[in-house]
């Protein structure tokens, strides 16, 4: 079994239209997976064989059917892992649910993305249902709760009243509507801490639709064309200076090669994705040495 | 600082979501509702609960 786990976005069509969106104004590549890229894919998990295939979005359940042909395609599928992360949208009922759960080929655990942003859009009683069905069928479940700041997390108040499911919350990025909206998570002044910090996607590699594959999930792929972030095929991108410079070093290295300096960084750059960002902007400095030639 | 700044500053910085510093300046701009719903949340919410990187496409597994 392969060391990587592989996220895919089959697409970026969703249901909802939440306000903090990160993946809401990406239309260049398409709304779909190509045929191509599903043989590609195919391909990647038949050479690559991941240890957990995670389908995020836009909402991953609008896409089963190129889903299950890619979970097919794994050599390995008694010690696979199949993670989906949902909006839920779904869960009006418990026949829904499992007619939903059953339409996947294999499925191991469910992430639910509910916050004051998919609040708009279910009520918590479905994110209840929910929880209560994947613990009948054995399915592991979680809630992810986007903050825009700590006092978003009161939702958990409302979900705890279902049951002690793990959560974990994230710091919404100015990326898509978010940033559009003047969402992302605030900082009152710059935290140093986070040049100790390395990238949060260690041993994560993601294929986006119509994009390609790429470490990143976040500002560099969806904020602007940074070039040599994304490859067209996964042997391209764990051999890319990008990938070896970012999935083995800390901030503050990735800033020393950038020419960066700590004058340059605004209470927003507290976020990992926020600072990478800035420092590959300033790649372009003369000071940056790349790892190898490109290509 | 009274004791309940202080169990707020706290929650912040063992949850992650600030560092020392800015969990002092992000409480003292707090309403006071907003602190006692942060309050609330505290006391109510026991199970484990964890911060995660990257964007929402890429949240990995806490279940």
């Amino acid at each position: 079994m392969g060391a990587l786990e592989l996220c895919i976005v089959p697409g970026f069509e969703c249901n909802f239209a939440c306000s903090h969106c990160a993946v809401s104004e990406v239309s260049e590549g398409g709304v779909r997976l190509s045929g191509a890229e599903v043989g590609l894919l195919q391909e990647t998990v038949r050479s690559y064989a991941p240890h957990t295939l995670a389908f995020t979005g836009g909402e991953p359940t609008l896409y089963v059917e190129d889903i299950n042909s890619l979970i097919a395609a794994h050599p390995g599928r008694d010690h696979l892992t199949i993670r989906l992360t949902t909006n839920g949208h779904f869960a009006t009922d418990r026949d829904s649910i499992v007619q939903t759960l059953d339409s996947f080929v294999k499925l191991d655990e469910i992430q639910l993305s509910y916050d004051r942003f998919h609040s708009e859009f279910i009520p918590s009683q479905q994110a209840g249902l929910l929880y209560q069905v994947c613990v009948e069928r054995g399915l592991r479940f979680s809630i992810v709760i986007s903050l825009t700041s700590p006092v978003d997390l009161v939702i958990a108040r409302e979900l705890r009243q279902f049951g002690d499911m793990p959560i974990s919350f994230q710091k919404v990025l100015a990326i898509g509507r978010a940033k559009t909206n003047g969402l992302a998570y605030q900082y009152p002044a710059f935290d140093p801490a986070v040049l100790e910090a390395s990238c949060p996607n260690r041993g994560q590699v993601f294929y986006i639709c119509g994009r390609g594959f790429s470490m990143c999930c976040s500002a560099l792929v969806f904020n602007g064309a940074f070039p040599g972030v994304i490859h067209p095929t996964l042997e391209e991108h764990l051999k890319s200076d990008f990938y070896n410079r970012v999935s083995s070093s800390r901030f503050s290295e990735l800033m020393a090669g950038a020419g960066v300096g700590l004058s340059s960084l605004a209470p927003q750059h507290s976020s990992p994705c926020a600072l990478c960002e800035h420092l590959f902007s300033s790649r372009r400095s003369p000071a940056y040495v790349p790892l190898s030639q490109p290509h | 600082m009274d004791i309940k700044k202080k169990v707020l500053i706290g929650f912040v910085v063992s949850m992650g979501l600030y560092s020392a510093a800015n969990a002092v300046q992000y409480v003292n701009s707090l309403s006071t509702q907003e602190k006692e719903s942060l309050m609330s949340t505290i006391k109510d919410t026991k199970a484990p609960m964890s911060v995660c990187g990257g964007s929402v496409i890429g949240v990995k597994s806490v279940a």
